[in-house]
Protein backbone atom coordinates (compact mmCIF):
# COMPACT_ATOMS: atom_id res chain seq x y z
CA UNK A 1 0.00 0.00 0.00
CA UNK A 2 2.37 2.77 -0.86
CA UNK A 3 -0.30 6.07 -1.09
CA UNK A 4 -4.15 5.47 -0.78
CA UNK A 5 -5.58 8.69 -1.64
CA UNK A 6 -8.91 7.68 -0.76
CA UNK A 7 -8.00 7.16 2.98
CA UNK A 8 -6.77 10.92 3.00
CA UNK A 9 -9.71 11.86 1.46
CA UNK A 10 -11.48 10.24 4.34
CA UNK A 11 -9.89 11.62 7.05
CA UNK A 12 -10.50 15.41 5.15
CA UNK A 13 -14.12 14.29 5.19
CA UNK A 14 -14.35 13.03 8.80
CA UNK A 15 -13.16 16.27 10.21
CA UNK A 16 -16.73 17.57 10.24
CA UNK A 17 -17.97 14.94 12.31
CA UNK A 18 -14.70 14.54 14.61
CA UNK A 19 -15.44 15.27 18.59
CA UNK A 20 -12.48 17.08 18.99
CA UNK A 21 -11.23 18.45 22.54
CA UNK A 22 -14.60 17.30 23.79
CA UNK A 23 -13.27 15.36 26.45
CA UNK A 24 -10.47 17.48 27.47
CA UNK A 25 -10.35 17.42 31.47
CA UNK A 26 -12.58 14.37 31.86
CA UNK A 27 -12.07 11.58 33.69
CA UNK A 28 -11.47 8.20 31.12
CA UNK A 29 -14.16 5.58 30.15
CA UNK A 30 -13.00 2.14 30.61
CA UNK A 31 -12.93 2.13 26.58
CA UNK A 32 -10.78 4.68 27.07
CA UNK A 33 -8.73 2.93 29.40
CA UNK A 34 -8.34 0.02 27.50
CA UNK A 35 -7.36 2.28 24.12
CA UNK A 36 -4.84 3.88 25.89
CA UNK A 37 -2.89 1.28 27.08
CA UNK A 38 -1.17 -0.32 24.29
CA UNK A 39 0.20 3.44 23.74
CA UNK A 40 2.62 3.65 26.66
CA UNK A 41 3.41 1.79 29.64
CA UNK A 42 2.01 4.78 31.55
CA UNK A 43 -1.00 7.09 30.92
CA UNK A 44 -1.32 10.67 33.10
CA UNK A 45 -4.56 12.04 32.89
CA UNK A 46 -3.90 15.94 32.72
CA UNK A 47 -6.78 17.73 34.16
CA UNK A 48 -6.76 21.25 33.39
CA UNK A 49 -5.40 23.51 30.57
CA UNK A 50 -2.74 25.16 32.67
CA UNK A 51 -0.97 21.62 33.06
CA UNK A 52 -1.73 21.03 29.48
CA UNK A 53 0.46 23.89 28.50
CA UNK A 54 2.93 22.94 31.09
CA UNK A 55 3.20 19.13 29.35
CA UNK A 56 3.34 20.53 26.17
CA UNK A 57 6.14 23.36 26.65
CA UNK A 58 7.81 20.62 28.38
CA UNK A 59 11.83 20.17 26.64
CA UNK A 60 11.55 16.46 27.77
CA UNK A 61 8.36 15.97 25.28
CA UNK A 62 11.19 17.06 22.07
CA UNK A 63 12.44 13.30 21.82
CA UNK A 64 8.95 11.58 21.10
CA UNK A 65 7.81 14.48 19.31
CA UNK A 66 10.99 14.51 17.06
CA UNK A 67 10.88 10.78 16.21
CA UNK A 68 7.65 11.13 14.87
CA UNK A 69 8.98 13.80 12.62
CA UNK A 70 11.59 11.51 11.09
CA UNK A 71 8.72 8.69 10.61
CA UNK A 72 6.64 11.23 9.02
CA UNK A 73 9.79 12.04 6.53
CA UNK A 74 10.11 8.24 5.87
CA UNK A 75 6.79 7.86 4.93
CA UNK A 76 6.40 10.87 2.65
CA UNK A 77 9.42 9.39 1.43
CA UNK A 78 7.24 6.16 0.73
CA UNK A 79 4.83 7.77 -0.49
CA UNK A 80 7.00 9.57 -3.12
CA UNK A 81 7.56 6.10 -5.10
CA UNK A 82 3.80 6.32 -5.91
CA UNK A 83 2.83 9.47 -6.79
CA UNK A 84 4.44 12.46 -7.32
CA UNK A 85 5.71 15.19 -4.58
CA UNK A 86 3.00 17.66 -5.85
CA UNK A 87 0.14 15.00 -6.15
CA UNK A 88 1.05 14.41 -2.29
CA UNK A 89 1.09 17.71 -1.77
CA UNK A 90 -1.98 18.37 -3.44
CA UNK A 91 -3.68 15.42 -1.50
CA UNK A 92 -2.27 16.30 1.68
CA UNK A 93 -3.32 19.97 1.51
CA UNK A 94 -7.37 19.02 1.64
CA UNK A 95 -6.59 17.88 5.12
CA UNK A 96 -4.80 21.26 6.01
CA UNK A 97 -8.02 22.73 4.26
CA UNK A 98 -10.84 21.03 5.71
CA UNK A 99 -9.33 21.82 9.32
CA UNK A 100 -8.56 25.75 8.96
CA UNK A 101 -12.03 26.86 10.79
CA UNK A 102 -12.95 23.43 12.33
CA UNK A 103 -9.96 22.83 14.17
CA UNK A 104 -9.79 26.28 15.40
CA UNK A 105 -13.35 26.45 16.66
CA UNK A 106 -13.47 23.32 17.97
CA UNK A 107 -10.31 24.21 20.36
CA UNK A 108 -12.07 27.86 21.11
CA UNK A 109 -15.36 26.15 22.23
CA UNK A 110 -13.66 23.56 24.29
CA UNK A 111 -11.51 26.23 25.99
CA UNK A 112 -14.22 28.29 26.78
CA UNK A 113 -16.66 25.90 28.15
CA UNK A 114 -13.30 25.32 30.71
CA UNK A 115 -13.43 29.30 31.26
CA UNK A 116 -9.89 29.93 29.27
CA UNK A 117 -9.82 32.97 27.29
CA UNK A 118 -6.67 33.06 26.10
CA UNK A 119 -6.52 33.17 21.84
CA UNK A 120 -2.57 31.77 21.85
CA UNK A 121 -3.64 28.32 24.05
CA UNK A 122 -6.62 27.82 21.19
CA UNK A 123 -3.90 27.99 18.58
CA UNK A 124 -1.52 25.72 20.36
CA UNK A 125 -4.32 23.30 20.62
CA UNK A 126 -5.61 24.06 16.81
CA UNK A 127 -2.47 23.49 15.58
CA UNK A 128 -1.89 20.27 17.63
CA UNK A 129 -5.00 18.72 16.03
CA UNK A 130 -4.00 19.74 12.29
CA UNK A 131 -0.83 18.17 12.61
CA UNK A 132 -1.99 15.01 14.49
CA UNK A 133 -4.46 14.46 11.89
CA UNK A 134 -2.25 15.38 8.74
CA UNK A 135 0.43 12.90 10.20
CA UNK A 136 -2.43 10.03 10.73
CA UNK A 137 -3.82 10.88 7.38
CA UNK A 138 -0.53 10.23 5.71
CA UNK A 139 0.31 7.17 8.01
CA UNK A 140 -3.08 5.53 7.49
CA UNK A 141 -2.26 6.07 3.41
CA UNK A 142 0.77 4.91 3.23
CA UNK A 143 1.09 2.12 6.03
CA UNK A 144 -2.34 1.21 7.33
CA UNK A 145 -4.98 2.24 10.40
CA UNK A 146 -2.84 0.87 13.33
CA UNK A 147 0.58 2.97 12.55
CA UNK A 148 1.04 4.81 15.75
CA UNK A 149 0.32 8.19 13.96
CA UNK A 150 -2.99 7.16 12.62
CA UNK A 151 -3.64 5.87 16.37
CA UNK A 152 -2.85 9.25 17.42
CA UNK A 153 -5.18 11.29 15.25
CA UNK A 154 -7.92 8.55 16.46
CA UNK A 155 -7.13 9.92 20.03
CA UNK A 156 -7.78 13.19 19.10
CA UNK A 157 -11.27 12.14 16.73
CA UNK A 158 -12.84 10.77 19.89
CA UNK A 159 -12.22 14.21 21.80
CA UNK A 160 -8.79 14.36 23.37
CA UNK A 161 -5.36 16.23 23.10
CA UNK A 162 -2.03 13.28 23.42
CA UNK A 163 0.04 16.45 24.53
CA UNK A 164 3.34 14.37 25.29
CA UNK A 165 5.12 11.21 25.61
CA UNK A 166 7.85 11.57 28.03
CA UNK A 167 9.57 9.11 28.94
CA UNK A 168 7.95 5.99 29.35
CA UNK A 169 4.69 8.38 30.15
CA UNK A 170 2.16 9.62 27.72
CA UNK A 171 0.32 12.82 28.75
CA UNK A 172 -3.65 12.99 27.77
CA UNK A 173 -5.43 15.80 28.18
CA UNK B 1 -15.52 58.18 -15.50
CA UNK B 2 -14.26 59.95 -12.84
CA UNK B 3 -11.34 57.79 -10.84
CA UNK B 4 -12.65 59.37 -7.16
CA UNK B 5 -16.24 57.90 -8.36
CA UNK B 6 -14.92 54.54 -8.94
CA UNK B 7 -16.25 51.96 -6.08
CA UNK B 8 -16.41 48.54 -6.96
CA UNK B 9 -18.54 46.21 -4.35
CA UNK B 10 -18.48 43.29 -6.17
CA UNK B 11 -16.31 41.00 -8.47
CA UNK B 12 -18.95 40.59 -11.11
CA UNK B 13 -18.62 44.69 -11.16
CA UNK B 14 -15.16 45.19 -12.02
CA UNK B 15 -15.88 43.79 -15.23
CA UNK B 16 -17.13 46.91 -16.15
CA UNK B 17 -14.47 49.24 -14.27
CA UNK B 18 -11.07 50.66 -16.24
CA UNK B 19 -9.11 48.72 -18.33
CA UNK B 20 -6.43 50.20 -15.83
CA UNK B 21 -8.51 50.15 -12.49
CA UNK B 22 -8.77 45.99 -13.39
CA UNK B 23 -5.56 45.37 -14.19
CA UNK B 24 -3.98 47.22 -10.33
CA UNK B 25 -6.19 45.22 -8.98
CA UNK B 26 -5.19 42.23 -10.35
CA UNK B 27 -1.54 43.17 -9.58
CA UNK B 28 -2.53 43.36 -5.84
CA UNK B 29 -4.30 39.84 -5.62
CA UNK B 30 -1.63 38.40 -7.14
CA UNK B 31 0.97 39.75 -4.95
CA UNK B 32 -0.55 38.84 -2.36
CA UNK B 33 -1.85 35.20 -3.01
CA UNK B 34 1.84 34.98 -4.31
CA UNK B 35 3.57 36.34 -0.85
CA UNK B 36 1.73 35.11 1.50
CA UNK B 37 1.97 31.56 0.29
CA UNK B 38 5.64 32.18 -0.01
CA UNK B 39 6.07 32.94 3.63
CA UNK B 40 4.67 30.11 5.03
CA UNK B 41 6.71 27.92 2.94
CA UNK B 42 10.14 29.44 3.50
CA UNK B 43 9.58 31.10 6.64
CA UNK B 44 6.97 29.31 8.76
CA UNK B 45 6.87 25.73 7.72
CA UNK B 46 10.77 25.54 8.49
CA UNK B 47 9.96 27.65 11.57
CA UNK B 48 8.51 24.41 13.03
CA UNK B 49 11.58 22.23 13.23
CA UNK B 50 13.10 25.70 14.92
CA UNK B 51 10.76 25.69 17.71
CA UNK B 52 11.80 24.72 21.12
CA UNK B 53 8.89 22.93 22.52
CA UNK B 54 5.50 20.76 21.21
CA UNK B 55 3.80 23.54 22.31
CA UNK B 56 5.82 26.57 20.52
CA UNK B 57 6.00 23.72 17.33
CA UNK B 58 1.92 23.69 16.90
CA UNK B 59 1.62 27.23 17.51
CA UNK B 60 4.43 27.79 14.65
CA UNK B 61 2.30 24.82 12.78
CA UNK B 62 -0.74 27.24 13.50
CA UNK B 63 0.40 29.78 12.29
CA UNK B 64 1.62 28.95 9.07
CA UNK B 65 -1.85 27.52 8.58
CA UNK B 66 -3.07 30.88 8.89
CA UNK B 67 -0.70 32.54 6.48
CA UNK B 68 -1.59 29.08 4.08
CA UNK B 69 -5.65 30.62 4.99
CA UNK B 70 -4.48 34.25 3.70
CA UNK B 71 -2.89 32.84 0.14
CA UNK B 72 -6.36 30.80 -0.25
CA UNK B 73 -8.40 33.99 0.38
CA UNK B 74 -6.75 36.34 -1.83
CA UNK B 75 -6.17 32.86 -4.33
CA UNK B 76 -9.93 32.33 -4.70
CA UNK B 77 -10.27 35.73 -5.17
CA UNK B 78 -8.04 35.91 -7.65
CA UNK B 79 -9.42 32.58 -9.46
CA UNK B 80 -13.27 34.92 -9.33
CA UNK B 81 -11.65 38.16 -10.73
CA UNK B 82 -10.55 35.43 -13.77
CA UNK B 83 -6.84 35.61 -12.77
CA UNK B 84 -5.05 32.17 -14.01
CA UNK B 85 -4.25 30.17 -11.22
CA UNK B 86 -0.45 29.40 -11.59
CA UNK B 87 0.07 33.36 -12.22
CA UNK B 88 -0.77 33.39 -8.01
CA UNK B 89 1.83 30.29 -7.18
CA UNK B 90 5.57 30.94 -6.47
CA UNK B 91 7.26 29.10 -9.00
CA UNK B 92 4.61 28.66 -11.17
CA UNK B 93 4.43 32.38 -12.19
CA UNK B 94 7.62 34.68 -13.27
CA UNK B 95 6.28 37.24 -10.91
CA UNK B 96 8.80 37.31 -8.51
CA UNK B 97 8.04 36.76 -4.49
CA UNK B 98 9.43 40.17 -2.20
CA UNK B 99 13.04 40.11 -1.58
CA UNK B 100 12.68 40.01 2.08
CA UNK B 101 11.79 35.80 1.46
CA UNK B 102 15.18 35.70 0.56
CA UNK B 103 16.29 36.05 4.17
CA UNK B 104 17.84 32.72 5.18
CA UNK B 105 15.52 31.71 7.68
CA UNK B 106 18.71 29.64 10.28
CA UNK B 107 16.84 29.55 13.97
CA UNK B 108 14.01 30.23 16.29
CA UNK B 109 15.04 33.30 17.47
CA UNK B 110 15.21 34.87 13.79
CA UNK B 111 11.70 33.70 13.15
CA UNK B 112 10.63 35.15 16.23
CA UNK B 113 12.31 38.70 14.89
CA UNK B 114 10.50 37.84 11.19
CA UNK B 115 6.78 37.61 13.22
CA UNK B 116 7.96 40.77 15.65
CA UNK B 117 9.18 43.19 12.43
CA UNK B 118 7.53 41.02 9.15
CA UNK B 119 4.31 41.06 10.24
CA UNK B 120 4.13 44.48 11.37
CA UNK B 121 5.05 45.66 8.10
CA UNK B 122 2.17 43.35 6.57
CA UNK B 123 -0.57 45.26 9.03
CA UNK B 124 0.82 48.29 7.84
CA UNK B 125 0.27 47.14 4.44
CA UNK B 126 -2.88 45.33 5.18
CA UNK B 127 -4.11 48.53 6.96
CA UNK B 128 -4.13 50.59 3.89
CA UNK B 129 -6.54 48.00 1.86
CA UNK B 130 -8.98 48.31 4.18
CA UNK B 131 -9.99 51.26 2.85
CA UNK B 132 -9.65 49.89 -0.77
CA UNK B 133 -12.30 50.98 -3.21
CA UNK B 134 -12.47 47.26 -4.82
CA UNK B 135 -14.84 45.87 -1.83
CA UNK B 136 -13.97 42.21 -2.13
CA UNK B 137 -10.35 43.14 -2.10
CA UNK B 138 -10.79 45.39 1.25
CA UNK B 139 -13.62 42.44 2.66
CA UNK B 140 -10.55 39.93 2.14
CA UNK B 141 -7.99 41.68 3.67
CA UNK B 142 -10.23 42.79 6.81
CA UNK B 143 -10.76 39.00 7.33
CA UNK B 144 -6.92 38.50 7.19
CA UNK B 145 -6.19 41.53 10.04
CA UNK B 146 -7.09 40.10 13.08
CA UNK B 147 -4.81 37.04 12.42
CA UNK B 148 -2.01 39.21 11.04
CA UNK B 149 -2.20 41.23 14.43
CA UNK B 150 -1.75 38.19 16.59
CA UNK B 151 0.96 37.05 14.55
CA UNK B 152 3.13 40.03 15.49
CA UNK B 153 1.64 40.06 18.89
CA UNK B 154 3.45 36.58 18.57
CA UNK B 155 6.84 37.68 18.13
CA UNK B 156 6.09 40.63 20.41
CA UNK B 157 5.79 37.58 23.31
CA UNK B 158 8.04 35.25 22.14
CA UNK B 159 10.97 38.33 21.17
CA UNK B 160 10.01 39.43 25.21
CA UNK B 161 10.53 35.91 26.39
CA UNK B 162 13.90 35.12 24.83
CA UNK B 163 15.13 38.65 26.03
CA UNK B 164 14.54 37.57 29.59
CA UNK B 165 18.13 36.05 29.04
CA UNK B 166 21.71 38.15 28.33
CA UNK B 167 22.04 35.29 25.40
CA UNK B 168 18.50 35.59 24.59
CA UNK B 169 18.66 39.61 24.50
CA UNK B 170 22.00 39.15 22.31
CA UNK B 171 20.88 36.76 19.77
CA UNK B 172 17.54 38.73 19.43
CA UNK B 173 19.68 42.03 18.67
CA UNK B 174 21.52 40.16 16.14
CA UNK B 175 18.69 38.71 14.48
CA UNK B 176 16.84 42.47 14.00
CA UNK B 177 20.48 43.64 13.05
CA UNK B 178 20.64 40.77 10.36
CA UNK B 179 16.87 41.17 9.05
CA UNK B 180 15.90 45.07 9.55
CA UNK B 181 18.06 46.10 6.58
CA UNK B 182 16.12 44.11 3.88
CA UNK B 183 12.80 45.28 5.46
CA UNK B 184 11.84 48.92 3.73
CA UNK B 185 12.13 47.32 0.31
CA UNK B 186 8.93 45.39 1.46
CA UNK B 187 6.78 48.58 0.77
CA UNK B 188 8.38 48.72 -2.85
CA UNK B 189 10.24 51.04 -4.72
CA UNK B 190 10.25 55.23 -3.76
CA UNK B 191 8.36 57.13 -6.39
CA UNK B 192 6.72 53.84 -8.09
CA UNK B 193 4.62 54.15 -11.15
CA UNK B 194 3.03 51.16 -9.46
CA UNK B 195 1.70 53.10 -6.44
CA UNK B 196 0.45 55.67 -8.58
CA UNK B 197 -1.86 54.21 -10.35
CA UNK B 198 -3.13 52.06 -7.14
CA UNK B 199 -3.54 55.33 -5.36
CA UNK B 200 -5.30 57.21 -8.67
CA UNK B 201 -8.17 54.85 -7.68
CA UNK B 202 -8.39 54.12 -4.57
CA UNK B 203 -6.98 50.92 -4.69
CA UNK B 204 -4.16 52.21 -2.29
CA UNK B 205 -4.22 55.14 -0.13
CA UNK B 206 -0.65 55.88 0.70
CA UNK B 207 2.95 56.07 -0.85
CA UNK B 208 5.07 53.60 -0.66
CA UNK B 209 7.10 56.12 0.93
CA UNK B 210 4.59 57.07 3.56
CA UNK B 211 3.79 53.55 4.90
CA UNK B 212 8.09 52.74 4.93
CA UNK B 213 8.31 55.81 6.70
CA UNK B 214 5.18 54.54 9.72
CA UNK B 215 6.68 51.32 9.49
CA UNK B 216 10.37 52.22 10.60
CA UNK B 217 8.45 54.21 13.64
CA UNK B 218 6.64 51.60 14.47
CA UNK B 219 9.37 49.19 14.34
CA UNK B 220 11.49 51.41 16.87
CA UNK B 221 8.95 51.67 18.84
CA UNK B 222 8.19 48.08 19.47
CA UNK B 223 12.41 46.92 19.51
CA UNK B 224 12.65 49.77 21.92
CA UNK B 225 10.18 48.17 24.20
CA UNK B 226 12.31 45.26 24.08
CA UNK B 227 15.16 47.40 25.52
CA UNK B 228 17.05 47.04 21.89
CA UNK B 229 17.31 49.17 19.09
CA UNK B 230 17.20 48.98 14.85
CA UNK B 231 20.43 48.64 13.34
CA UNK B 232 21.52 52.19 11.64
CA UNK B 233 20.91 51.46 8.43
CA UNK B 234 17.39 53.03 10.07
Amino acid sequence: MPFDRAIVEAYSQGIARGRWFALVGLPFSDDEERALAPLAPRIARVLTWDEARRAADDPHANAAYDADTAEVRALKERACNAVTADALLTAMSAVVDRGLETFFRAAAAAARRAGVDDETTVRVAAGAVAEAVYRGALAAAVDGPEHRLARNAALYETGRWPLARIGDTLHVF
Amino acid sequence: MDTATVIVKTVAELASAPAEYREAAEKIVRSHAINELYGAQVFDEPAVAFAPTPYWKWLTCRVAMEEYGHHQRFFRLGVKMGIPQDAMIPHKTDKRPLSIFEFPLRSWTEFCVIKLLADMAEIIQVEDLMECTFHPLRDEAAKTMPEEKFHAGFGVRACTELCATDQGRVEVQAAIDALFPGMPAFFGASHSKNNAIFRKWGLKQRTNEAMRADYVERARGIVGKLGLRLPATA
